[in-house]
């Protein structure tokens, strides 16, 4: 299959789903660990509905459901899902950088892993439908 | 059947279940008509698989759950190529498996 150039607005849409993917990730995480324990599911929802940690969480995912929409109009799943996989780096380089996370060897080779992933990735046509010609 | 083993089987389910919503968001993408159908059961999906996620967690550790719940790469590279006849080709399946691997290290003991 001849590869084609990934449209920029694509390749921007995949950076904007690993940003918000990486916000969700870190900012749940710290609205979990500041909100007192819930004694039910009913609870957790409504004191979640209540604070604006978890409401701004909320909001990003609205919004990364949005764009993870649009970038499958425009690629394969199975091109485009494995590619925001890079948002594990991104939380783990935040955990290192903020929260004092240590970095050691397995860590790096699991960077350098993902990273080889991606690449092999990238060298696949991003859309078979538009490339078989396929109609919506 | 023990905790863990029940708790690693409930993250499992969760992996299969969001490779199905993505599979129903892909869909969305595709069909000309009830795109919102599409969607919202890609939703619901989603909701329930973290609902599953957050019991899951009663029986085994984070640090567990992680690297285990990265097989859904792959879970969503069989799903794509058997349901949406995406191509998933060779260099893709080694794209995915470096992936997996590198995940589970970036996760375990996180």
């Amino acid at each position: 299959m001849i590869r084609r150039t990934v449209p920029a607005a694509l390749v921007l849409r995949l950076t904007l789903a690993i940003v918000l993917d990486t916000a969700v990730q870190i900012l749940w995480k710290l609205a979990v660990t500041q909100s007192a324990a819930p004694e039910s599911i009913a609870a957790a929802a409504a004191a979640a509905s209540r604070e604006p940690l978890f409401l701004l969480v909320g909001g990003l995912f609205l919004w990364q459901l949005v764009n993870w929409l649009r970038v499958l109009e425009a690629s394969d799943l199975s091109y485009s899902h494995p590619i925001t996989s890079i948002s594990f780096v991104s939380v783990f380089a935040l955990s290192v950088v903020y929260l004092g996370e240590s970095v050691d060897a397995p860590k790096i080779l699991g960077i350098a892993l993902v990273f080889a992933g991606v690449w092999f990735i990238s060298r696949t046509d991003h859309d078979s439908n538009a490339a078989n010609g396929s109609t919506r | 059947m023990n905790q863990t083993a029940l708790g690693v089987l409930l993250v499992i389910l969760c992996a299969i279940i969001e490779g199905i919503a993505q599979v129903f968001f892909k869909k969305s993408a595709l069909v000309a008509t009830r795109k919102n159908l599409w969607i919202g059961a890609g939703v619901v999906l989603f909701i329930l698989q973290a609902l599953i996620y957050t019991g899951a967690l009663q029986f085994v550790e984070v640090s567990t759950a992680f690297p285990i719940g990265s097989i859904g790469f792959v879970i969503v590279a069989v799903f794509s190529q058997r349901l949406l006849n995406e191509p998933v080709t060779g260099t893709r399946w080694i794209g995915v498996g470096l992936i997996l691997l590198g995940v589970s290290l970036l996760a375990a003991r996180a």
